[in-house]
């Protein structure tokens, strides 16, 4: 499979928007991205998270024979493997160009600065050495791999400790962790691999490019650099020309950033060592349930924006009375505020889209002259599934009263697919007793549902007429159990006899309209494919 | 060991600034589209250029539709090095050197010339005395002018290296770059003063950097002059055989 290229459309804006000193995911030129260190339970296990891309460093040790041009000095061998998860067109087997690049320039970075010890790694001159092997595995690609494998190799080594060993004449004692403690490599300096992509000659030069960046521009300078601002190995990329001058004002760039990223490196590297010593429990898994290295749950679109100026814009719209967006993240992708109570109108990962549904919605509330007044959140789910049952019941008797007239208009209209996260068992059952109804199959509406898919509702499309009436007529849930692994594909007619078991409750209006919007929502959703980011969210939120 | 010594000659008796002594010939086979020998010092590197030619095997996928596709392989001889090695043509080393000098050639090459098309270039190292990399990409340089492929300029490259950490050395030798010299790799188009690759390897402090990209780009320039002299040389000689080039008083070719 070959790695799918940037349309020139995209690439023009991009380039435009540098022109303007503008990025596109908002940074400033000098700006990298987010860097996020972990560390694993065993030593030398590093996972760095660069923005979005993720990589995965292990250093492991073996006994060895020194070479005999060399017999004192250990080895230190790095091996960097694309993994097939990370991209489309990353197979497994032979390595790739990239691939072959990024090693050489780790390689550099890392043995041809000596920034190893390799003297220390000696057992026995000209008999044993100790032999670091750096196995760095990419996870995500989302531009500047280089860079992130970089800090992640060095971290690595910085918190490798290999086993304690003593001679005894003949014999070589490997000693276990726990019977003595382990060693720390020692490391003379600490040089890391700066990337900058050069656009328009070196008029524009944008450090940490992500991927379309990478693409666009006219070569790649990756410098390896240490807190001293001493180079470390340099690699210009890129198939266009570039002038020195350029390069030389992006080593000087290199030198400020390599200070700041080795501190990053060294404060999290002490606070594991202090997680560590008060015997806390630390590893990858613990990062996993903190949320804290989950791919993309954090942000739907890689836009930075000013959330000052949405805020105003939100508050504008609050001061028109027409607002019902009140779900809001932080960084963490954890919720930080929801309920009616507060007046913001869009997730703050996701301005203008959520701006302009949010319009959206309000021509559509004006026009019923109803406002919704609910959170859509998916705290809330289990309350939003009693509605939803109650729903149902209200439902029962339109479709009764409409089936015949609607079956025309739904079956030539497209198979429908809704989605809801969660279902209460007594749903399920109802669900079944759908099935069974005759009246209801004609008009089936295929569902597919994934477990945990998208349960985000913020985006309400504008409903068109039709669409509308028949929403009236037509309650269709298709519910699926979350608990269930897998995925369950389901057929289900329009809702029409839920149990009469059922607890009935005084049903508002308000509810009404609520779930005519959620089920329009996932109707919009799957007709327009489905956000990807959604499913993710919604995981990130309710998985832990 | 000292780079440099105290009277400021090099290990092997050049001056910082002096490059070692560079022997080509074009045209030494006669199946390739184009060939060349260089010698840069004791460094031998032979050169061909097959095509361009209709895109063949894996190739015809790569190949784009706007543009030659170049491809460049990079090999050393068993022979070439103190130690007689076999070098598989896969491994890392050399790969990185095949990429390397494509970016460098396509740099130069009008590939926008040649659409649809393939080029080869293979290179072999017949002996390995430091400066490989420039070595390889002067002679490929030589190889495309003997083929006659349509070139922006020459591609050249040279590397330099600092000793006593601050002079500069330019075109370091094997001796020079094991004894603990750190070495940076230019590929330039020297007219322009273009910049197609850099490599560096090792240790210096960055406000070294200008100093020792200077050298090296004005080793570029020197090296330029020569290869620029041969092909003259070369195109005169074959055109005298020919016929070509010789007047008579009113200006007509005879």
């Amino acid at each position: 499979m070959k790695e799918a290229p940037y349309s020139n459309i995209e690439k023009n804006f991009l380039k435009k928007a540098l022109g303007e000193k503008k990025r596109l995911d908002g940074r400033q030129f000098d700006e990298r991205r987010n860097l996020k260190i972990n560390f694993g339970k065993e030593y030398g296990c590093c996972h760095v998270a660069l923005g979005d891309t993720r990589v995965l460093a292990q250093i492991s040790s073996e006994i060895q024979q020194p070479k005999s041009t060399r017999p004192n000095e250990g080895h230190i061998y790095v091996n960097v493997e694309f993994s097939p998860m990370s991209a489309e067109h990353v197979e497994p087997g032979k390595p790739s160009e990239d691939c072959v690049v990024v090693n050489r320039v780790l390689e550099k970075c890392l043995r041809e600065s000596k920034c190893v010890d390799l003297e220390s790694l000696c057992i026995i001159a000209d008999e044993k050495v100790w032999t670091l092997r750096v196995d760095i595995t990419v996870l995500n690609m989302e531009g500047n791999i280089i860079e992130c494998s970089s800090i992640a190799a060095l971290a690595a080594l910085a918190h490798y400790r290999r086993p304690d060993v003593t001679s005894t004449g003949e014999r070589i004692i490997v000693h276990d962790y726990s019977e003595k403690e382990p060693i720390q490599t020692s490391l003379h300096h600490y040089p890391i691999c700066l990337t900058y992509a050069i656009f328009n000659k070196g008029k524009q030069i944008v450090a940490d490019p992500t991927l379309i960046e990478e693409q666009t521009a006219e070569a790649s300078l990756s410098v390896g650099m240490n807190a001293y601002r001493e180079l470390c190995g340099l690699h210009l990329g890129g198939l266009a020309l570039s002038d020195h001058t350029s390069i030389l004002k992006v080593v000087q760039k290199a030198g400020i950033a390599a200070a700041d990223i080795v501190q990053t490196i060294k404060k999290s590297l002490a606070e594991d060592e202090e997680a560590r010593s008060k015997n806390e429990v630390v590893g990858l898994s613990v990062c996993i349930r903190a949320g804290r290295i989950t791919t993309l749950c954090d942000q739907r679109m890689k836009v930075k924006v000013n959330s000052q100026s949405i805020q105003a814009a939100a508050e504008k719209l609050v001061a028109q009375n027409r607002v019902n967006k009140h779900t809001k993240w932080d960084d963490e992708g954890n919720e930080t505020e929801s309920g009616p109570s507060n007046k913001i109108i869009v997730n703050l990962g996701d301005c203008s889209a959520e701006l302009q549904d949010a319009s959206d919605q309000e021509m559509e509330e004006s026009s019923d002259g109803e406002e919704a007044d609910e959170d859509d959140d998916e705290d809330d789910d289990m309350e939003a599934e009693e509605n939803k049952a109650e729903e149902q019941e209200d439902n029962v008797e339109e479709p009764k009263k409409d089936t015949n007239d609607d079956e025309d208009d739904d079956s030539e209209e497209e198979p429908v697919v809704l989605e809801q996260p969660k279902i209460s068992p007594k749903k399920e059952f109802n669900k079944k007793k759908d099935k069974k109804n005759k009246s209801a199959k004609k008009t089936a509406h295929q569902a597919s549902m994934e477990a945990g898919s998208d349960d985000e509702l913020q985006v309400v499309q504008e409903l068109t007429k039709e669409e509308k009436d028949r929403m009236k007529k037509v309650e269709t849930l298709v519910l699926d159990d979350s608990e269930e692994e897998g995925t369950t594909t389901l057929t289900a007619g329009e809702m029409e006899v839920p149990s009469k078991k059922q607890i009935s409750t005084p049903r508002s209006k308000q509810q009404r309209k609520r779930k005519k919007n959620q089920n329009q929502n996932q109707n919009q959703n799957r007709k327009n494919g489905q956000k990807p980011g959604g499913a993710r969210q919604w995981y990130a939120q309710n998985a832990w | 060991m000292e780079l440099l010594s105290d009277q400021g000659l090099r290990l092997d008796g050049r001056r910082p600034e002096e490059l070692r002594n560079i022997r080509c010939k074009l045209g030494v086979f006669s199946q390739a589209d184009g060939s060349a020998y260089l010698e840069q010092g004791n460094t031998k590197v032979l050169a061909t250029v097959y095509g361009p030619h209709q895109p063949r095997g894996q190739s015809r996928n790569k190949a784009p539709h706007d543009q030659v596709f170049v491809n460049c392989q990079y090999s050393m001889a068993v022979f070439s090095t103190g130690e007689r090695k076999r070098r598989p043509r896969g491994d890392r080393k050399s790969q990185e050197m095949s990429i390397h000098l494509r970016q460098a050639l396509v740099a130069a090459i009008r590939t926008e010339l040649y659409p649809r098309s393939q080029l080869d270039i293979f290179v072999e190292v017949l002996q390995a005395d430091g400066g490989n990399y420039c070595a390889c990409v002067n002679a490929a340089t030589l190889a495309l002018v003997d083929a006659g492929v349509g070139m922006r300029e020459y591609a050249v490259a040279c590397s330099a290296s600092l000793a006593n950490g601050e002079v500069a050395l330019v075109d370091v030798s094997h001796l020079e770059e094991s004894s603990g010299g750190s070495n940076l790799t230019v590929a330039t188009l020297p007219v322009s003063g273009q910049v197609a690759l850099m490599e560096m390897s090792q240790r210096f402090h960055s406000d070294h950097l200008p100093k020792v990209l200077e050298r090296a780009i004005e080793g570029c320039k020197d090296i330029h002059q020569i290869l620029d002299g041969a092909v003259r040389k070369h195109v005169e000689e074959t055109g005298r055989a020919s016929g070509w080039g010789q007047v008579d008083r009113a200006g007509i070719a005879l």
